[in-house]
């Protein structure tokens, strides 16, 4: 909520201005600053109060603000947690005080910001400053501190230097919230190249291709018979093909078309094509021989390694100086858009004709949810919903697209032919692409590095990897025969010679040498076999010769790049994830205090002195005290000094030999309910016994009710007017005695004088039945009285009693000393003119 | 100061009588109070945040009762008033 929602939601349940509502709260929140920068605290009942303390350190002093909102209030807020207390989980022993270090109070926050707060339970601040309960004085928490939390946060915006160690994409689930995700940097690998880059091929035919090239010119046009012959060869070569197929990859094309008992016998076909040589040319030993054929395979191999080596520096420092220009413009360096990696438009999946994303239909369809959907995902397609062919500029920039690269490479890898994998091909198995109408990223010239690149690159070095097996394998072949490299330069073109000699020879007599021996068993067809022709390979002639220096130079440099490769092959493969080495950083660089220090380590604990700052913040109630501890930090913290012996926690704080058994809030609940009930208990009996003394009271002390005694016979004419008053008989009626005058009063008793002498004036009624019981009482208690009825002025009629004549004032006041006891208390219960039914 | 004299001292500025802008007062802050236990958070330009926080369960020593206890959660509302605020007061 902002000011003008509130401002607006006032003025519509008030029915007021919103421009003076609004003026009225600024200016109640101006007016609450105002007086807070004065020092004032202010009190707002049912929320809560500010109050301005001051700091007092070495230097100076200043001021800072607590808020202590209201019980009410406070409860509120902790109504998930309200029935839940502290408990005591454990007694200690603590005998040897010398182990605790009681030093001076710092009540110093580490953060100026940082507010304490005292939940007080009453509204006024002159109660919030008496209450200071003794036994918590005593009350100093040690607080057993948690493992502190790493506060420092991951920043979000993470830039290219820093996501530059990966070198790896993220995995985005579909539709995730867009946020800013680093872009995966991604230095472009060596292209592969097509057949040439395979070593084999240069080195031997390829199985297929070498039977394809030799059956085609087996049809001879010179003879029938051959034809036969070839027709009845070819039903053989099938057969032979599939066991001749490991020899063929690993020994020379000569064999292709080798019948099967030919293979047999003569294990090893090289040497069948040295007897020719030796029959055409000179005669060498045998070893000589074998050494100069592994020196020939051994070459190929190296001008291939060379080419090879070559090619990937060239594709290394093409891919650098695109980095180099990369850097440069940093702007222009990726092709990627971020903003547009979670849009629909880059997300692969069924749309219905809405532009709907179908993700509930894929679910119900049991398709197990990926970030990239193809089309053999969805065999039932939802109805309503169609799949959307890629746009024909092909494949874009994003992450999906290259997420999808590399499912659709990953088949293709599995497969023989590595190079099948083209951007049409690719476009080819893409399924679904959309335009949802959201602003796509279009694709700029400069195509961007993609993860296809990586899986090929790492292919590469993989054949490289392989490349260099072999030659080892040969180097070591080279060794058990005693040749040392680099060895003397005798005859370079050498190795050469041979191979044209293979090429011009023809095997032919081979068979019928062979036949002939075989005859006496059976009878074999004429077979006549063209030796096909080496590719011939065009090798450069400063590389002819044995620069192994030069070369071991260039596969130091290679072996160097493939280490490169592989910490880029462990990246890509995911071993280290990107937010984990983030994390491993973020813990190098800010080891936690608590890694270093073990917490079973328990130094000497050093308690503050709370000092005089303390009044202040004594606490109310116990969980205002462990409250106040964490904010105020009482107890030092240990990492600070110095170990002088390690002590563990039970060493310290030894539990106490009496099993201590944790008091549940059950209890505590028990014990309250069965105070209140205590208490009312009292109160019922205090009730009780109260009721009872008041009856008790009344019928002992009180004498049984006499019908009172109308000597006069008054009450029969009650109604007439009539002077009852036995002390004068001669007054008239409703006459007042003027002889008859006031002498003294004391209160509401009056002496008085008249002829005969002195009367008392005990009380006086309005109504006769009154007096007249109240002249019954005193009846009955021995006290003789009389009624004199006197009419005043205004039809205003009093009944007063009165008592004897005597003959001396003070006679009547001894009268009255005497026996006013009675008339006192009977006056006391009976106040002036309520008389009581005595 | 308590609230009746912080409602005299803004009636003045503004035009409502003693019992509207008590009104306005109250309303206002019992909006405030319900944005708090809603929000978990409320800004205050003038003066500061209030904010919810939770403490989570830990475990103390009484060195007066010798005993270990244990601390429940809790929910307690935080009150952070402005760097600038604070300035001003220190001044």
């Amino acid at each position: 909520m902002n000011r003008t929602k509130l401002i607006k939601k006032i003025a519509s349940q008030l029915n007021l201005n919103e421009i003076e509502v609004g003026n009225f709260i600024g200016s109640v929140f101006g007016t609450m600053a105002d007086v807070l920068r004065k020092g004032k605290n202010i009190n707002i009942p049912e929320f809560g109060k500010f109050i301005v303390r001051e700091k007092k350190s070495e230097d100076a002093s200043y001021r800072y603000i607590t808020f202590s909102p209201s019980k009410k209030f406070a409860d509120e807020i902790n109504k998930n947690f309200s029935g839940l207390s502290p408990v005591l989980t454990k007694a200690l022993n603590i005998n040897d005080l010398s182990e605790i270090k009681i030093i001076e109070a710092d009540f110093a926050y580490d953060d100026e910001e940082f507010i304490s707060f005292v939940f007080d339970d009453t509204e006024t601040e002159l109660q919030l400053e008496v209450q200071t309960p003794e036994k918590e004085s005593d009350i100093i928490f040690d607080e057993i501190k948690p493992v502190p939390e790493i506060t420092e946060e991951i920043p979000l915006n993470v830039t290219e230097e820093t996501i530059e160690d990966f070198h790896v994409p993220f995995l985005i689930p579909v539709m995730s919230p867009i946020v800013e995700v680093p872009k995966p940097v991604i230095t472009r690998g060596p292209e592969l190249k097509k057949v040439e880059t395979a070593p084999t091929q240069n080195v031997f035919l390829e199985p297929e291709i070498a039977a394809a090239e030799v059956t085609e010119p087996e049809i001879n046009e010179e003879s029938v018979q051959t034809d036969l012959i070839i027709t009845a060869a070819d039903t053989k070569e099938e057969e032979n093909e599939k066991d001749t197929e490991p020899v063929k990859t690993e020994e020379t094309h000569e064999t292709v078309a080798a019948p099967e008992e030919e293979i047999e016998k003569d294990t090893e076909p090289v040497k069948t094509e040295e007897t020719h040589e030796t029959e055409t040319t000179t005669e060498v030993s045998h070893d000589k021989e074998k050494i100069e054929i592994i020196e020939e395979s051994i070459i190929s191999e190296k001008e291939i390694i060379l080419k090879d080596i070559e090619d990937y520096i060239k594709s290394k420092k093409e891919t650098e100086e695109k980095a180099g220009a990369e850097e440069e413009k940093p702007e222009e360096k990726t092709d990627y858009d971020t903003d547009n990696y979670f849009k629909k438009s880059n997300v692969y999946g069924v749309f219905d004709s809405d532009n709907n994303f179908a993700a509930d239909e894929m679910q119900n369809s049991g398709f197990d949810s990926q970030n990239v959907f193809f089309e053999e995902d969805f065999p039932d397609v939802p109805e309503g919903y169609e799949f959307e062919k890629p746009a024909e500029e092909g494949p874009g920039q994003n992450v999906f697209e290259d997420m999808s690269d590399i499912f659709v490479s990953e088949q293709k890898i599995t497969g023989e032919d590595i190079t099948a994998f083209t951007d049409e091909d690719v476009k080819n198995d893409y399924v679904i692409t959309r335009d949802a109408g959201l602003p796509v990223h279009e694709p700029s010239d400069k195509k961007g590095p993609s993860l296809k690149d990586i899986s090929t690159e790492l292919d590469v070095t993989k054949e490289i990897l392989s490349i260099l097996a072999s030659r080892e394998k040969a180097i070591n072949e080279l060794n058990k025969y005693g040749l040392i490299l680099p060895a003397e330069p005798e005859n370079p073109k050498e190795p050469e010679e041979p191979a044209q000699e293979i090429k011009e020879t023809e095997i032919s007599g081979v068979q019928d040498s062979k036949q002939e021996e075989g005859s006496s068993v059976q009878e074999i067809p004429e077979i006549t076999f063209e030796r096909k022709e080496f590719p011939e390979k065009e090798i450069p002639p400063e590389k002819t010769g044995r620069d192994y220096d030069e070369l071991n130079k260039k596969l130091e440099e290679l072996n160097e790049l493939t280490a490169e490769k592989e910490s880029l092959e462990e990246h890509i493969r995911g071993n280290v994830s990107p937010e984990m080495t983030v994390f491993e950083k973020l813990v190098e660089e800010n080891p936690s205090p608590v890694t270093e220090k073990p917490m079973t380590v328990f130094p000497d604990i050093i308690i503050h002195d709370p000092g005089d700052e303390y009044e202040d913040k004594i606490p109310k109630s116990l969980n205002d005290a462990l409250e106040d501890v964490k904010l105020d930090g009482i107890i030092e913290h240990l990492e600070h000094h110095d170990v002088i012996e390690e002590k563990s926690y039970d060493d310290v704080f030894k539990p106490a030999d009496i099993p201590f058994v944790p008091v549940s809030n059950k209890e505590f609940e028990i014990k309250k309910q069965k105070k209140i009930l205590k208490f009312l208990l009292y109160f019922f009996f205090v009730a009780v016994l109260s009721i009872l003394s008041f009856f008790l009271y009344k019928s002992v002390l009180t004498p049984p009710k006499r019908l009172p005694v109308d000597t006069l016979g008054t009450r029969v004419n009650d109604s007439v007017a009539v002077k009852i008053s036995p002390v004068d008989s001669s007054l008239k009626k409703g006459s007042i005695n003027l002889n008859e005058f006031e002498v003294e009063k004391e209160g509401d008793i009056i002496y008085k004088q008249n002829d005969n002498g002195y009367i008392i004036q005990i009380a006086k009624f309005d109504k006769y039945s009154d007096a007249l019981k109240y002249v019954t009482n005193l009846d009955n208690k021995n006290i003789h009285a009389e009624i004199e009825r006197v009419d005043l002025p205004l039809n205003v009629t009093e009944y007063r009693i009165i008592v004897g004549t005597f003959e001396t004032l003070q006679e009547a006041k001894s009268y009255f000393k005497t026996s006013g006891m009675m008339l006192n208390f009977i006056k006391v219960i009976t106040p002036f003119k309520t008389a009581l039914p005595f | 100061m308590n609230k009746d004299t912080l409602i005299n001292r803004i009636r003045i500025k503004s035009n409502f009588d003693r019992k509207t802008a008590e009104w306005v007062f109250n309303a206002s802050f019992e909006e405030i109070k319900k944005s708090i236990l809603k929000k978990k958070i409320l800004l205050i330009d003038e003066i500061g945040t209030f904010e919810v926080e939770h403490r989570e369960m830990k475990t103390v020593l009484d060195y007066g009762k010798k005993a270990e206890i244990l601390l429940p959660p809790k929910d307690r509302l935080v009150f952070r008033p402005y760097g600038e605020f604070l300035k001003m007061l220190k001044d």
